[in-house]
């Protein structure tokens, strides 16, 4: 068994989440019914506020310094994830896919370290 | 109490990149756990493989999706906490945990109905 992080990337400049009722309705019932059926895989999955609520710490002369603001420009940023057991390297990236096509938007799979 | 994301940053010139021997950074992430762990704070907490080890999914506006081998987009993502915390925490545990890791973190709060899907983590 190993554990996964399933990054769910949003595109905030051109496809913010959250913008259209009907479609945001579908796909969380389309999210819903993934979580359902692998929900003893799942460890945590959540959805984050967009990138404007980030605070970056940076050490500088080894004290730590808050600024607001998310870390990186990018327009596309991880706006969600999941945190999922899996048996296999296949078996995870299987569901990243089945989790892409539930929440419509790209999503990445990456080994978390074996403890 | 809110959950928070505490994304560990490792830009090639951060000063984790730049010390040679990192045995002091992990005794003191070791000792930044424990301390989350006592406040009742610590949700999750682990590092990341290498971004090569990750497989990215692309969605095309025909509801198609194609693989990709390695990260979505170039990332310096490294590992992360998850963390349960009053608001007027958040921003001293992400610090503690920047000094402690000697890179840049970033902190992000989750929308609220995380915990609803939360479980009791190993």
């Amino acid at each position: 068994m190993a554990r996964y992080l399933f990054s769910v990337v949003h595109d905030y400049a051109n496809n913010p989440p959250m913008a259209d009722p009907v479609a945001d309705a579908e796909m969380f019932d389309r999210v819903g019914a993934f979580n359902e059926s692998i929900k003893d895989q799942i460890l945590l999955m959540g959805g984050l506020y967009a990138p404007d609520s980030a605070t970056t710490c940076s050490v500088i002369n080894g004290e730590a310094i808050a600024t607001d603001g998310p870390y990186t420009e990018s327009k596309e940023l991880i706006g969600g994830l999941w945190i999922i057991d899996a048996a296999s390297h296949d078996e995870a990236v299987e569901l990243g896919k089945r989790a892409t096509q539930a929440c419509g938007v790209p999503v990445e799979v990456r080994p978390f370290h074996e403890l | 109490m809110a959950l928070y994301l505490v994304a560990a940053q490792h830009r090639a010139d951060s000063p984790f990149n730049l010390l040679e021997d990192h045995t002091q950074v992990w005794r003191d992430l070791t000792d930044f756990d424990d301390e989350l762990r006592a406040a009742g704070a610590l949700v999750f907490s682990r590092g990341l493989e290498e971004p090569d080890a990750a497989v990215a999914f692309r969605t095309h506006a025909d509801g198609s999706v194609a693989r990709q081998e390695g990260p979505y987009a170039p990332t310096t993502l490294a590992g992360m906490w998850i963390i349960d915390c009053p608001e007027q925490d958040a921003e001293r545990w992400a610090q503690r945990c920047a000094a402690a890791h000697r890179c840049d973190v970033e902190l992000r709060p989750f929308q609220p109905h995380v915990s609803d899907q939360l479980k009791e983590l190993p």
